[in-house]
């Protein structure tokens, strides 16, 4: 009779990793070996012990969790739920304060308070800004590159009425 | 496929696994949620990287094995590594087969707790060779792509565990 098989050889045969030959050397073996068959029988019954206890602990995936990597991998999805402290974050801060400036303006030019007024800003800028670039032409009517006054000071020229 | 659809079909698809995995290998649900987090994260950062026909959840599963091995590594300095973690075990709360007796489901959990306490016996190598051979039943050269080592080191990892689990477990399953 050859020698008994190892541990090591029975771990490797009941998870099916020996190779044919010694596969098949263990279990003609274990044929005449009841030493050996039942030390075999121990080490499946440990390996079906490990394999229902991994059946019978397994977890559902919590769906805070499945949210938690979802809300990580793409935060820009869900500002409006941060907290405020988080906001302080330059990279939410900075953008949302840009936002906040433009509802702003536009609050400023569309409120019906200022309505009358703004028709007034809208035509009275028109006609400054004609009216500089009028100017401008004159003094310097060779002057290629000139160009009609910029955006910031039609802009400057718009709060003027307000303070009339 | 854009990201965000790679990263839903990824959740949806391995999420469970990923999460079953991470608490095996850290026994709670805290650890478990960031480790498993974390390595969604690095999936979906590095998804293009990812080659249709390959196994999604070796990848994944190398990604945890490599989170786990960090932290442990930074919680208690890298020269512990193949010494067993000293945290008290936790008892697995999971769902159980309905179809059991009540007189099964008490050996049953005499036994799983016996099992729960063996693990904690086990270095995190030893224990995550046992997880994935035994429980998830992956084969060796399987085992040894997610823990990027030779198919010898998981062998001989997977002896050693076993060696150890049977001395404490086997004399408690036969007198039950
Ligand atoms: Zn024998």
């Amino acid at each position: 009779m050859t020698p008994h098989c190892s541990p090591e050889q029975l771990v490797d045969y009941v998870n099916g990793e020996l190779a044919a030959a010694a596969d098949a050397e263990v279990y003609l073996h274990m044929a005449d070996c009841s030493f050996c068959h039942d030390a075999y029988s121990s080490e499946l019954s440990l390996r079906e012990s490990l394999h229902n206890f991994g059946k019978a602990t397994e977890r559902e995936l919590p769906a805070s969790l499945a949210d938690a990597i979802r809300q990580a991998a793409t935060p820009q999805r869900r500002v409006s739920m941060l907290n405020w402290q988080s906001f302080w974050r330059p990279r939410i801060a900075l953008p949302a304060l840009g936002g906040v400036a433009s509802l702003a303006l536009g609050v400023l030019l569309l409120s019906p308070h200022s309505s009358g007024v703004s028709t007034s800003i809208a035509q009275i800028s028109a006609a400054a800004f004609l009216d500089r670039h009028t100017e401008a032409m004159v003094t310097m009517p060779l002057a290629e590159h000139l160009s009609a006054p910029t955006f910031e000071s039609a802009a400057t020229l718009q709060e003027t009425p307000d303070e009339e | 496929m854009e990201q965000a659809e790679f990263l839903e079909e990824a959740i949806e698809k391995y999420g469970k696994a990923t999460y079953n995995f991470a608490y095996r290998l850290t026994g709670n649900d805290a650890d478990a949620r960031d480790l498993t987090q974390d390595a969604f994260i690095r999936v979906y950062r590095a998804w293009r990287s990812f080659r249709p026909g390959t196994s999604f959840i070796s990848w994944i599963y190398r990604i945890v094995t490599n989170l786990h091995r960090d932290e442990l590594r930074r919680r208690k300095g890298r020269y512990l590594e193949e010494i067993p973690e000293d945290n008290s075990p936790q008892a697995f709360g999971g769902s159980r087969p309905l179809a059991v007796t009540p007189i099964d489901d008490y050996i049953n959990q005499g036994l799983d707790a016996n099992i729960t306490l063996a693990l904690e016996k086990l270095s995190p190598e030893q224990k995550r060779v046992i997880v994935l051979a035994d429980m998830e039943e992956y084969s060796y050269q399987e085992i040894a792509d997610i823990m990027g080592c030779s198919i010898g080191t998981v062998r001989s990892r997977l002896h050693r565990a076993r060696a150890l689990l049977r001395n404490l477990l086997l004399p408690i399953r036969e007198q039950s």
